[in-house]
């Protein structure tokens, strides 16, 4: 299967032992190493790109509108998150502009593409966010060494907005595999620099590189 | 000989566990838990640093690092403070400051020529002839100075971090640990730091001869475990910052804590009297002393002197005489003497009290304290000389006062006023969330200390609304102050020491006053008092009262210098920590790295320069790279472009008010030049704006100006209340462009779009697939050929760039850089903003007036252009080029143009070597020079001249036939 | 480090946003003349006194106006930037 879309930072994962699982036509680390080394990774201090899951804009006017006739959760609060059918979220990114990103199955991002086109008052975004999730018992060392905010004291269900080592991101607090994750979102071309900030960091800290099958059981190898 | 005493309750020290290290070469052992300090101190040594200047020999003083007596380095750091280094088995230190070392150092007779050297001599000794300045520097900086850095030494990786907490509470002394609980209590999520290695602070070792002392330390710490209170010891808070913010540094990190509340309860400094040989070793604070005891079991001296002015000092007394030291003679500043009942237990313990009395000299040989003279003090404080009481001994201990330890209050905006009740600066006005308790709030008793901490949380909590119900009043201070309001002796002989880090004696107040140095902050700089590597932990107080008394003033007239941070040295490693430089890189990056580009940073991009080859030179290949354009087909990494969407109703008017161009009649599927200028009319960015649809446009902008000019551009949607979308899409898209002749061939195998002359124009915009890819083309014509900008969704720009390369190796394409593309932009004469405009340039000025669009009711900078019309122009961008042939000096960008003796204009663009043969560049020149034809003389770096003419541009093509195919 | 409190996200530290300059009304370019125009465009007032602000939280790409005292450096409220008659 030809691969013609890739991760900002495919190129740090390509030099590890990588069980190789894709998602559309976007390589995605499923396991980085044996098992039981990832798994006390994942424990302690994880970072795993998930880049590869599928990501839509769309804003104008009418944009909440067509959503719901999608049968799109639509979150009401600004920086609300909601879920999507296949595990994914939606965020409200201002008053008339969405964001939503397909969870492991990518179900719901590339129907909802297929259907929508540019009319007058809807208008389609093309995202191209990298995806990282940190989680682990030393995640909130790792997050105090790189944002100048107290994640652990902000609201649920809601993103921030905010810098990680310099770089404004997106980010989502929230349960993933029974542990308080991180998801964090960041411009494709910072993408390459964040993660190596957010590697040597986690790395000092014990932490280390997990597959996103630690995340999404459900991802299969291809 | 060992000092050290039977194990003290609450020690720090570990005996089981002993541990040796080396000091000046020599070997020393000492327990876990002892400080460099201590550890020699147990073993008698009592020479432990020499100062600054004079090489006096010192010792301990505070044992709290309120002085800087003993400072020593290692290989890798220096300047660290014995007083709270731990020892550990591979320690080897010596002294700072030295030559030859601490015993024998060939310094030490330097302090016999002090009279010679008044304050302020250097600089009136050592500035002529001038020529000799550097000689007495390095001759100066030998004598005077502290610790070497050795170059050498290995960089450690220091992380940095944030913290929060809703209340910082400084200090873990009775008042800091009361203030904890309750604010812990209250729900706070409390954060304690104590800048020593323990917790209790001075409750540790100055139990008030009170045996429930220790008891009451036990309670509030079990209190505090119980309540799991986030504790830091050997952290200090080192300075405050806006909001709040403030610097915490320990052994590993700094940490930057934001407080929602900040509760100081850091306690107060003892203050040293001022009297002949006051720098003696053996001569140190009565905290010392009790430091020296509880904390490390170690014995002070045999006999001593101790010099109350307070309660404490008997205390101390009662402590000395305690562990079995004979305390010779209470020397009471008062002429009253004590007031309290501790008067009478001195006497029962058999000190002889002479109330009314000094320490008027110390005798100490070969730095070690031999004897004290006490003198009767008259009704002006002055020392009687005349009668003498001489005491035999080998130590004396000061208790006459203390002074807040205020930093952190005073950076945060507090006043203080002297209060006479206490003899002390206290806090007046408290900025909002910030509270003081315990000594630095003027409380010395015990159970008034935890009184107030209770009361600063319960003050806190009330701030930060977690609590509703009354905070109680301040607690007073009650009977005798515990300082003294002057506890400062001339001396005919001087070396009555008022600052120890800087060796400032008493007289050299009085000079600086005579001089006219009559204000605070004229006295520190001229005498240097306080900007020792303490900042006056020790010496700002006395500084201040004997200002004071020198110009009668009152103390608050008098005033304090201000305290900045940080409160203790920090290591340079925890300030510079792990250094953030966000950058970004193109989805193509890796595919350059593999090409042998060569990088340079645009904003905070990484873009190829070029592609580097063997053997062959920078100049070579960029002039290759574009002749290759020229010729065949290149391909160009543009990602970095920035890049607009701009979408909705209003969108056409947002371009319209936005740039100086028209847009209402760009017809879709078309793309026109942009420039966008700021309200003073002058030049910020360019791009292009390419129509998508109806409503729809794509707008290209410069790499390092978009952001700029997107916050602009929302600003100004939300002020002209328009019905318009606008999304910063720079690193969501990427971009290449292929260019030269052969560009039509090698992109028509990959897309769906009609490549055809009729069906895709120059200037045209398409929307379509590019290697199965969905992209927008734009027909430019930057570089001068035929070419295409593809933008790509950026996680497909690897797999396009790649299928372009394959796709034309048939017909030779090869990647270049950024500097060919300077170069062939150069040659066609475009202008790139801020290269060859400045913060000032108009677009007259810059031959882009073909730009402005005429009949337009409003555009930014507009109405300033007008202005600028109807003045002279004084410039203008111009191009030049140098004969065929001329072999000589060529200039940089910025050298000056000079006309008769005369700058006239600089060079904004230079191109050495070019496709079309001669050297050429663009330049800011006198209107008068603008006419082709017209010489000009350019100086070079070298100062030499040369002379270009000025030519037409574009330099190449002038008719744009190649880009038009 | 300072903290301004962004309307739509609340106190964040002061790195994490733009100043855009005191905020003015521009006049009618068509209705001034060249010296009340030069004067919009170039004289700022630097007088102590309580100054409406433009500040952009970057992470989020919001505008708002904040009333800061250039005295005292304090922060008195912020707002998202509402046209004239619509209210606050």
């Amino acid at each position: 299967m030809t691969t013609l879309t890739r991760s900002p930072v495919y190129h740090h994962l390509e030099k590890l032992a990588v069980t190789w699982g894709q998602i559309g036509d976007c390589p995605i680390a499923l396991t980085v190493g044996p098992r039981d080394a990832e798994v006390s990774t994942f424990k302690r201090l994880a970072l795993c790109d998930a880049s590869a899951l599928p990501k839509l804009g769309l804003k104008g006017p009418k944009a909440e509108a067509w959503l719901r006739v999608q049968e799109i959760p639509v979150p009401m609060a600004m920086f609300g998150v909601a879920r999507l059918a296949d595990g994914g979220v939606i965020v409200r990114v201002a008053s008339n502009e969405f964001f939503l990103e397909s969870g492991p199955a990518a179900e719901t991002v590339p129907a909802l593409a297929a259907k929508l086109k540019h009319e007058p008052g809807l208008h389609r975004l093309t995202r191209q966010d990298a995806t990282f999730l940190v989680s682990g018992q030393r995640v909130h060392e790792a997050l105090l060494q790189t944002c100048g905010i107290d994640l652990a004291r902000q609201g649920v269900n809601a993103v921030i907005y905010t810098r990680v080592a310099g770089v404004s991101c997106a980010i989502l607090p929230e349960q993933l595999s029974d542990q308080q994750a991180y998801r964090i979102w960041v411009d494709y071309t910072y993408a390459d620099y964040l993660w190596e900030e957010l590697h040597d960091i986690m790395h000092d800290l014990g932490g280390g590189i997990v597959g996103a099958g630690c995340f999404y059981l459900r991802l299969t190898v291809m | 000989m060992s000092n050290r005493l039977a194990p003290q309750e609450g020690e720090l020290i570990n005996r089981s566990m002993p541990v040796s290290f080396r000091f000046e070469g020599r070997s020393y052992s000492g327990f876990l838990g002892d400080s460099i300090t201590s550890a020699l101190y147990a073993h008698d040594v009592r020479l432990l640093g020499r100062s600054f200047k004079y090489h006096r020999p010192r010792g301990v003083y505070s044992l709290a690092h309120h002085d800087a007596n003993v400072m020593v380095e290692d290989a890798q750091r220096t300047n660290m403070r014995g007083d709270v280094t731990p020892i550990a088995p591979h320690l080897d230190v010596r002294a700072v400051n030295t030559t030859g070392g601490l015993e024998k150092d060939l310094l030490r007779f330097t302090g016999l020529f002090s009279k010679m050297m008044p304050v302020g001599f250097y600089y009136k000794c050592f500035h002529t002839p001038r020529k000799l300045f550097p000689f007495y520097e390095s001759q100066l900086r030998k004598i005077a100075g502290l610790g070497r850095i050795n170059p050498a030494a290995q960089a450690v990786a220091t992380p940095k971090r944030y913290d929060f907490c809703d209340a910082l509470v400084v200090g873990s002394g009775p008042a800091g640990l009361a203030a904890a609980i309750e604010a812990a209590e209250r729900g706070l999520k409390v954060i304690v730091v104590d800048d020593m290695p323990y917790i209790g602070g001075s409750l540790r070792y100055q139990w008030h001869n009170d045996p429930a002392a220790k008891q009451t330390l036990d309670k509030l710490i079990d209190r505090a475990r119980a309540l799991n209170l986030d504790i830091r010891t050997s952290t200090e808070a080192a300075g405050c910052y806006g909001d709040l913010w403030i610097a915490l540094i320990d052994s590993k990190c700094l940490t930057k804590l934001r407080a929602n509340t900040l509760i100081v309860a850091a306690g107060a400094f003892e203050q040293p009297a001022v009297f002949h040989n006051n720098d003696v070793p053996g001569v140190m604070l009565a905290s010392a002393a009790q430091r020296l005891m509880r904390l490390y079991g170690v014995r002070p001296f045999q006999r001593g002197v101790l010099l109350a002015a307070n309660g404490d000092g008997y205390r101390a007394a009662l402590d000395l005489h305690g562990a079995g030291v004979n305390v010779a003679a209470i020397a009471d500043l008062r002429p009253d003497g004590e007031p309290t009942d501790l008067a009478q237990r001195a006497a029962d313990a058999g000190i002889p009290i002479h109330r009314g009395h000094t320490v008027y000299e110390v005798a100490g040989a070969g730095g070690r304290v031999s004897a004290a003279a006490l003198c009767r003090v008259d009704a002006q404080g002055h020392a009687d000389a005349a009668h003498m009481i001489r005491i035999d001994c080998d130590g004396v201990a000061m208790s006459v006062g203390w002074a807040p330890n205020g930093g952190l209050l005073y950076q945060a905006g507090a006043k203080f006023t002297y209060d006479p009740a206490v003899e002390q600066f206290l806090p007046q006005r408290l900025p909002p969330g910030v509270f003081a308790a315990g000594r630095v709030n003027g409380v010395f008793d015990l159970h008034a200390q935890m009184e107030d901490g209770a009361r600063a949380a319960l003050a806190a909590a009330a701030y930060l609304s977690r609590y509703a119900g009354p905070v109680p009043p301040a607690v007073k201070h009650g009977g005798a102050a515990p300082s003294h309001p002057y506890p400062i002796f001339h001396h005919p002989k001087g070396k009555n020491f008022v600052d120890l880090d800087e060796d400032i004696h008493l007289m050299d107040f009085v000079n600086a006053v005579q001089e006219g140095y009559d204000n605070i902050e004229l006295i520190k700089r001229y005498t240097t008092v306080g900007m020792g590597p303490t900042q006056g932990k020790l010496s700002n107080m006395n500084a201040v009262r004997i200002l004071a008394k020198l110009t009668q003033q009152s103390i608050d007239q008098t005033g304090t210098t201000t305290s900045r941070p940080f409160y203790q040295p920090v290591p340079m490693r925890h300030l510079a920590g792990r250094r953030f430089h966000p950058h970004r890189v193109t989805p193509m990056h890796q595919w350059h790295e593999q090409a042998a580009a060569k990088f340079t940073l645009v904003g905070v991009w990484h873009r190829p320069e070029y592609y580097a080859q063997p053997g062959r030179t920078r100049e070579d290949l960029i002039l290759a790279e574009a002749k290759h354009v020229r010729e065949k087909v290149g391909l160009i990494d543009v990602g970095t472009l920035g890049k607009i969407e701009v979408f909705g109703r209003d969108a056409v008017k947002m371009l319209e008010r936005t740039y100086t161009g028209k847009f209402e009649n760009l017809a879709v599927g078309k793309t026109r030049y942009c420039l966008a200028l700021d309200e003073s009319g002058v030049i910020i960015d360019d791009g292009v704006v390419a129509r998508l649809g109806d409503d729809r446009y794509y707008v290209t902008a410069t790499t390092s100006g978009v952001d700029y000019l997107f916050r602009e551009m929302q600003r100004n949607a939300m002020l002209w209340k328009l019905d318009v979308g606008l999304v910063n899409v720079t690193g969501r898209y990427t971009g290449m462009n292929i260019a030269g002749p052969m560009s039509r061939q090698v992109l028509a195998g990959l897309t769906n779009v009609d490549l055809s002359a009729e069906g895709f124009p120059y200037l045209g915009v398409r929307e379509g697939e590019v290697a199965g890819v969905p992209a927008r083309l734009l027909r430019v014509g930057f570089v001068g050929e035929l070419g295409y900008e593809v933008h790509v969704p950026a996680a497909s720009g690897l797999a396009v760039w790649q299928a372009l390369m394959q796709a034309g190796a048939a017909h030779g394409i090869a990647p270049f850089g950024v500097e060919a593309q300077r170069l062939l932009r150069l040659e066609k004469g475009h202008i790139i903003i801020i290269a060859d405009t400045d913060a000032l340039t108009n677009p007259i000025e810059a031959g882009v007036e073909w730009a402005l669009g005429k009949d337009k009711p409003f555009y930014i900078g507009q109405r300033s252009l007008d202005i600028v019309r109807k003045q002279q122009l004084t410039r203008k961008l111009a191009g030049f080029a140098f004969p065929q042939g001329y072999a000589g000096g060529l200039p940089e960008e910025c050298n000056l143009i000079i006309e008769r003796g005369e700058m006239t204009g600089r060079i904004t663009s230079i191109a050495k070597r070019s496709t079309v043969g001669p050297a050429l560049g663009l330049a800011f020149v006198r209107p008068t020079q603008a006419n082709p034809g017209t010489p000009i003389d350019i100086r070079l770096d070298s100062g030499e001249m040369v002379q270009a003419k000025i030519v037409a541009t574009p330099f190449y093509d002038p008719e744009h036939a190649r880009q038009k195919q | 480090m300072k903290i301004i409190t962004c309307p739509i996200n609340g106190p964040r530290p002061m790195q994490e946003f733009t100043y855009g300059g005191e905020f003015r009304e521009m006049p009618n370019p068509a209705g001034t003349d060249d010296a009340q125009w030069a004067s919009y465009v170039f004289h700022r007032g630097g007088e102590p006194a309580v100054k409406r602000e433009w500040w952009y939280h970057i992470a989020s790409g919001t505008w708002f106006i904040a009333e800061r005292d250039n005295q005292s450096d304090q922060f008195i409220r912020t707002y998202l930037y509402a046209p004239a008659g619509e209210g606050k």
